[in-house]
C-alpha cells in the first residue's frame, strides 16, 4: 500500500470561514476543518464519515476549489494545486469528478438527460458530436438507465434516477476519481440501496477511487476500504474497515458504530448512547473538541489538542484515552 | 435606528448632488445660449454687467465652473432667478408647489381609499363578480393613457356637456366655482392612480387573508366583520403603509403630464414649462426638490416598515 | 450489471418551456390578448399593400378633404390634412410598436447584463453596480425623458442633417428608453442570480471547470430569465403609453413620422374641431396596452415557479 498512487494527498488543511454576524464588533470565525491530513490512494474507496457540522463537505469541495483553504496544501497525483498551471487545473478537473447530494438540484432543470451528461464532455472538449452522443448512451446503460430516455427533462425523473443522471455524469470524462458528497441521503430508504450497489458495481467494474462522504455507516461498511472519521473539523480516527467496524479506537467512532442499526456481520459494541449535540464550530471547546462529551475525558483533554497517532501502517487516532483493544474483537 | 437614517439621508445628499450635475449638464445641451439665458434671467442687469458676465464665465466656459459657481450659490440658499417669470425662483416654485398639493393631495386620499376598499372587497370575495369587475378596473386603469382621459373628459364635460372647465385656475371671470376647476384633473389623475393601487391592495390582501391566523379566527366563527378590522387589516397595514409613503413621495413630484394639459399651474407644469423654456434655474430646483420628497418618501416607507414589523426592528428594542 | 431501469416508452421529452405553454395556452385572456397583438402588428405592418389595394393615402396631404366623416372610402373619415385616418392610425401603430419592441428588448438586453454581471461576480462589482441602478431610478423619469428627447443634438457634434431626419428622432427616442429602462431588469436578473449562484448544478458546472461564459449563458440566465420575460412582456405596454406621453407633448416623434402620441399633438384643438380625431389614437393605444397586460399577466401566471420541477 506504501507504494501505491496517492491520487488526493491533503496536508494539514484548514479551512475558515467569516461568520455573519449582526454586530460587527468582533469578526467570528467559524472553523470548519482544522489541520487534516489525509490521502485517497488509487484504486482505493475512503469514506469521510461524521455528523453534520463536521466539516466533511467543506473538505471535499476545497479539493476542487469550491471553497478556499485558509491553510495548508492539496496534492493532486503529487502537484500542489496552489502551484498548477491553469491547464493543468484544467485537467485534474476532468481526473476528478464530483456527485452532490441533492438529486432535485444537482441537475440543470433547462437542460436534457443528454446535455447534462455530455457537459463534461464539452467542457473539457472530449471527441466530436457522434463520440459524446456514443459517450452519453453509454453511461446511461452503465448506470441503468434506458438510453431513449436521453431527450427528457430531469423533472420527467424520479429522485433514484436522478442520482443515476448525476453518476453517469461524473463517468462520462472517464474520470480517475469521484467524490461522492452524501449520495444517498435525500433519496428514499428504498432506493439508497439500489444506488448503493450501483456504486458497489461501477468500483469493481472500474477500478476508481472513490471519496465517499457520509454519514450513514452501513454504506460506509458496504463500500469503503478504509474510513476516517471526522468530528468538528478534524480527523480523530482513520482506520480500515475491519478495524474501524469491529474495534474502533477512538470513543466518538465507538459511539457511532453502536448507535448503528443492526447490522448482519458487526459485533455491537457495549456503551451508551452519546450525549449532547455537535458543538458550534464558531466556538469549539478546548483541548480535544470532543471532551464535553466523552465519558473518558480527563484535565489532559481539555488542554491539549490530541494528534493523530499512527497506530500501525493503516490505522491512526487522534485521542489522549483511545480505546483498548481486546483480542476478542477479531 | 438612528445610524441607519444618518447613512440613508447622506446617501440621498450624494444622491441629490449627482442628480444635479447631471441635470445641469444635460439642460445645457438644449436648444439656447446658455449667457443669453442668464443675461435674461435677471431683470436687473446691465449692459456692463453683461460683459462682465461674458468675461467671467465665458461663452465657451467649461460645464464644471458653471456647475461650480450654480452650486456655491444654491447650498446659500440662492438659487438664482427664473428666466421665464422674472422673479427669483423660490418665489414661483412655492405657489405651484400649493397647487400641486391640492391637486395631487386629493387624489391621492381619494385613490387611496377607493383603491384600499375595492382591494380588501376583491380580495373578500375573491372569485366572485366583485373580484372580476375590480381587477377588470384596475387593469383597464393601468392600461389607459392617461392623458387621453384627460382628453375624454374635457371632451365629455367641457366641449360637449358645457358643466365644467376645460381646464385651468379658478378664476372670477367664468362661471364656473371654484372648485369646479379641481374636478376633471383630479379626476383623471385618480383613475391614473387607482389601477396600480387597487391590484396592490388586493394582491396585499390576498396575501394576509390566506394566513393561518386568519382561518383559525374563521374556524373560531368569528364574524367577517372583526376578521377585516381587527386581524387582516393590522397584518395588511405594512404594505398599505408602504403604498400610503411612496404616494407621499410623489405627491409633490406632480403630475407632470396632466397639470401641463389641464393649465393647472403646480410644480408638474412648471417643471415643463422650466425645461422647454430653457429657465436653467427654475428647472434645476423643481427637478431637485422632487427627487428629494420621492427619496424621503421611500425613506419614509422604509422607516414606517421597520416600525410596524416588529420582526426587523432596527433599534433592537422588544416590542 | 443491474437490469437496466426502463421507462414507459409513451413518455415524450417534455421540457419546461414545453410545460409553461401549455399553462398559457389555457389561459383564454392571455390568447386572447396575443391573437389581438398579432393582428395589430399585422395590419400595421401592411399599410402600404392597403394603400395601394383601396386607393387611399395616410400621407399626402389633401386640403380639400378635410374633416371628412367615416364613409365606405375612408372608413374613419379623414383628418386635419386630408389623410386618411385610418392609414394614418396604422402607419402610427407601426411607429409605436416597434419603439416598445425595440427598447423593451433594449432594456431586457442592457439589464440581463448588469443584473447577471453583479449578481454572479458579487461584492464589489455588485456593490458598484447596484448603487448605479439606485441612483437612474431615483431619478425623475418623465422630466428626463422630456429633457433628453429635446436635447439639441448639434450641440454633442452630430450634423444638422442628421438631426433633422426621421430616423435619428426614431432612433433617439428608442435610445432613451434604453438608457433608463433597463433598472428594473437588472434588479430581477440579480435577485435570481444571486439564488441560482448557489445552487448545485451551478456548483457542479464550476467543479467541472466551466468557464464564466458558459455558466452564465447555460446554466444562469436560462433559468433567471421567467421574471425577465414578463417583465420585458409588461415594459412594452409601457414604454408605449410613456412614448405616446411624450408625443403628445410635442418631444417625442416629430412630423413628419407619425407615432399614435404624435396624432393626439393637437388634440386639444382637435376636440372642438373633429372629436372623434382626438379618441380614436388613444383607443388604439389603449386597446394594444391592455392587450400587452393581458398576455404578461398570462405569462405571469405560466412561469410562476410554484409548479415547476418538484
Amino acid at each position: 500500500m506504501t507504494t501505491a498512487e496517492k491520487i488526493i494527498d491533503m496536508q494539514e488543511v484548514t479551512i475558515q470561514f467569516k461568520a455573519a454576524q449582526a454586530s460587527s464588533r468582533h469578526a467570528s470565525f467559524v472553523q470548519a476543518v482544522s489541520q487534516v491530513s489525509l490521502s485517497v490512494f488509487k484504486g482505493e474507496t475512503l469514506a469521510l464519515v461524521g455528523e453534520s457540522g463536521s466539516g466533511k463537505t467543506t473538505l471535499v469541495r476545497s479539493i476542487l476549489e469550491l471553497v478556499p483553504l485558509t491553510q495548508g496544501t492539496i496534492y493532486f497525483r503529487g502537484q500542489a494545486l496552489q502551484a498548477m498551471s491553469s491547464a493543468q487545473r484544467h485537467d485534474m478537473r476532468r481526473r476528478v469528478q464530483f456527485v452532490f447530494q441533492d438529486p432535485y438540484g444537482s441537475l440543470n432543470p433547462r437542460l436534457s438527460v443528454r446535455d447534462i451528461i455530455q457537459e463534461p464532455l464539452l467542457v473539457h472538449r472530449l471527441g466530436n458530436q457522434s463520440a459524446r452522443l456514443e459517450r452519453v448512451d453509454l453511461m446511461m446503460k452503465q448506470v441503468g438507465l434506458s438510453p431513449q430516455a436521453a431527450s427528457r427533462y430531469p423533472h420527467q425523473f424520479s429522485g433514484g434516477q436522478r442520482q443515476r443522471i448525476a453518476i453517469a455524469r461524473a463517468l462520462a470524462s472517464g474520470p480517475e476519481l469521484i467524490i461522492a458528497d452524501e449520495p444517498l441521503s435525500a433519496l428514499d430508504v428504498s432506493i439508497q440501496s439500489q444506488i448503493l450497489n450501483l456504486l458497489s458495481e461501477l468500483k469493481s467494474a472500474t477500478g476508481m477511487s472513490y471519496l465517499l462522504v457520509s454519514h450513514d455507516l452501513n454504506a460506509v461498511h458496504h463500500l469503503a476500504d478504509r474510513i476516517a472519521v471526522m468530528y468538528l473539523g478534524r480527523i480523530v480516527e482513520l482506520a480500515s474497515k475491519t478495524m474501524l467496524f469491529n474495534a474502533p479506537r477512538h470513543p466518538y467512532s465507538a459511539a457511532l458504530i453502536q448507535s448503528m442499526p443492526k447490522l448482519g456481520t458487526v459485533k455491537r459494541m457495549p456503551g451508551r448512547a452519546l450525549p449532547g449535540e455537535i458543538p458550534s464550530p464558531i466556538n469549539p471547546p478546548s483541548g480535544c473538541a470532543f471532551h464535553p462529551r466523552c465519558e473518558r475525558a480527563t484535565e489532559i483533554c481539555k488542554q491539549i489538542t490530541p494528534t493523530m497517532q499512527l497506530l500501525d501502517a493503516q490505522n491512526s487516532v487522534a485521542c489522549h484515552h483511545p480505546l483498548e483493544v481486546t483480542c476478542s474483537a477479531f | 435606528m438612528l445610524g441607519f437614517l444618518k447613512s440613508r439621508i447622506l446617501g440621498l445628499i450624494i444622491v441629490l448632488f449627482i442628480i444635479s450635475f447631471v441635470i445641469f449638464a444635460l439642460i445645457g445641451l438644449m436648444p439656447g445660449d446658455p449667457i443669453d439665458l442668464l443675461m435674461s434671467a435677471n431683470p436687473n442687469m446691465q449692459p456692463e454687467d453683461v460683459a462682465k458676465l461674458r468675461a467671467i464665465y465665458g461663452v465657451d466656459e467649461p460645464l464644471l465652473s458653471r456647475y461650480w459657481s450654480w452650486l456655491t450659490h444654491a447650498v446659500q440658499g440662492d438659487f438664482g432667478f427664473s428666466r421665464i417669470q422674472h422673479r427669483p425662483v423660490l418665489d414661483v416654485v412655492f405657489p405651484a408647489l400649493g397647487n400641486t398639493i391640492i391637486l395631487t393631495g386629493t387624489a391621492f386620499v381619494i385613490s387611496t381609499v377607493i383603491a384600499i376598499t375595492l382591494g380588501t372587497l376583491a380580495a373578500i370575495y375573491r372569485g366572485g363578480w366583485i373580484d372580476r369587475v375590480v381587477s377588470l378596473i384596475a387593469f383597464l386603469g393601468i392600461s389607459v393613457p392617461g392623458f387621453w382621459l384627460g382628453l375624454v373628459f374635457i371632451y365629455l364635460f367641457a366641449v360637449k356637456f358645457g358643466v365644467l372647465p376645460p381646464g385651468g385656475m379658478p378664476r372670477s371671470d367664468q362661471p364656473y366655482p371654484a372648485f369646479a376647476y379641481l374636478i376633471l384633473p383630479c379626476l383623471t389623475l385618480v383613475l391614473i392612480e387607482i389601477g396600480g393601487l387597487t391590484r396592490y391592495a388586493r394582491s396585499a390582501m390576498i396575501e394576509v387573508l390566506s394566513q393561518d391566523h386568519i382561518r383559525t379566527a374563521r374556524a373560531k366563527g368569528l364574524s367577517q366583520y372583526r376578521i377585516i378590522f381587527h386581524h387582516a387589516l393590522r397584518n395588511a397595514m405594512i404594505p398599505i403603509t408602504t403604498i400610503i409613503a411612496l404616494g407621499f413621495g410623489h405627491l409633490l413630484s406632480g403630475a407632470t403630464l396632466i397639470e401641463t394639459m389641464f393649465g393647472w399651474r403646480g410644480m408638474g407644469r412648471l417643471i415643463y414649462e422650466s425645461i422647454m423654456g430653457n429657465d436653467y434655474n427654475l428647472a434645476l430646483v423643481c427637478l431637485l426638490f422632487t427627487t428629494a420628497m420621492v427619496l424621503l418618501g421611500s425613506l419614509l416607507a422604509d422607516v414606517s416598515y421597520s416600525l410596524l414589523d416588529p420582526r426587523i426592528r432596527m433599534d433592537g428594542e422588544k416590542r | 450489471m443491474t437490469a437496466p431501469v426502463l421507462l414507459e416508452d409513451q413518455e415524450r421529452p417534455v421540457s419546461i418551456w414545453t410545460l409553461r405553454i401549455r399553462i398559457l395556452a389555457q389561459d383564454r385572456m392571455a390568447i386572447f390578448g396575443g391573437l389581438i397583438l398579432l393582428l395589430m402588428a399585422l395590419l400595421c405592418n401592411c399599410v402600404e399593400a392597403f394603400e395601394y389595394w383601396f386607393g387611399i393615402s395616410g400621407l399626402e396631404t389633401d386640403l380639400l378633404a378635410r374633416f371628412e366623416p367615416p364613409s365606405l372610402s375612408h372608413w374613419l373619415g379623414t383628418d386635419e390634412a386630408g389623410r386618411d385616418e385610418l392609414m394614418r392610425l396604422l402607419r402610427g401603430g407601426r411607429v409605436s410598436l416597434s419603439i416598445g419592441l425595440i427598447a423593451a428588448l433594449g432594456s431586457a438586453f442592457l439589464g440581463i447584463f448588469i443584473g447577471a454581471c453583479a449578481g454572479y461576480f458579487r461584492g464589489k462589482v455588485d456593490e458598484f453596480l447596484m448603487r448605479f441602478t439606485d441612483l437612474v431610478m431615483s431619478m425623475p423619469s418623465l422630466p428626463l425623458l422630456i429633457i433628453l428627447a429635446a436635447l439639441d443634438l448639434t450641440k454633442l457634434g452630430f450634423s444638422t442633417d442628421f438631426v433633422r431626419s426621421g430616423d435619428a428622432g426614431y432612433w433617439r427616442i428608442v435610445f432613451i428608453f434604453i438608457l433608463l429602462g433597463w433598472t428594473g431588469v437588472a434588479r430581477l436578473m440579480r435577485a435570481s442570480t444571486l439564488a441560482l449562484h448557489s445552487s448545485d448544478f451551478v456548483l457542479a458546472a464550476r467543479a467541472q471547470g466551466a468557464s464564466t461564459f458558459r455558466i452564465l449563458s447555460v446554466h444562469i440566465i436560462p433559468n433567471a430569465i421567467s421574471p425577465v420575460i414578463v417583465a420585458t412582456t409588461l415594459a412594452c405596454g409601457r414604454i408605449i403609453l410613456v412614448e405616446s406621453a411624450l408625443s403628445f407633448l410635442g418631444v417625442g416623434i416629430q412630423p413628419p413620422s407619425t407615432s399614435w402620441g404624435s396624432m393626439l399633438n393637437n388634440a386639444q384643438e382637435l376636440l372642438v374641431s373633429d372629436p372623434p380625431l382626438a379618441i380614436y389614437p388613444g383607443l388604439f393605444i389603449l386597446m394594444t396596452v391592455v392587450a400587452i397586460n393581458f398576455f404578461g399577466d398570462g405569462l405571469q401566471k405560466a412561469f410562476n415557479p410554484r409548479d415547476m420541477g418538484r
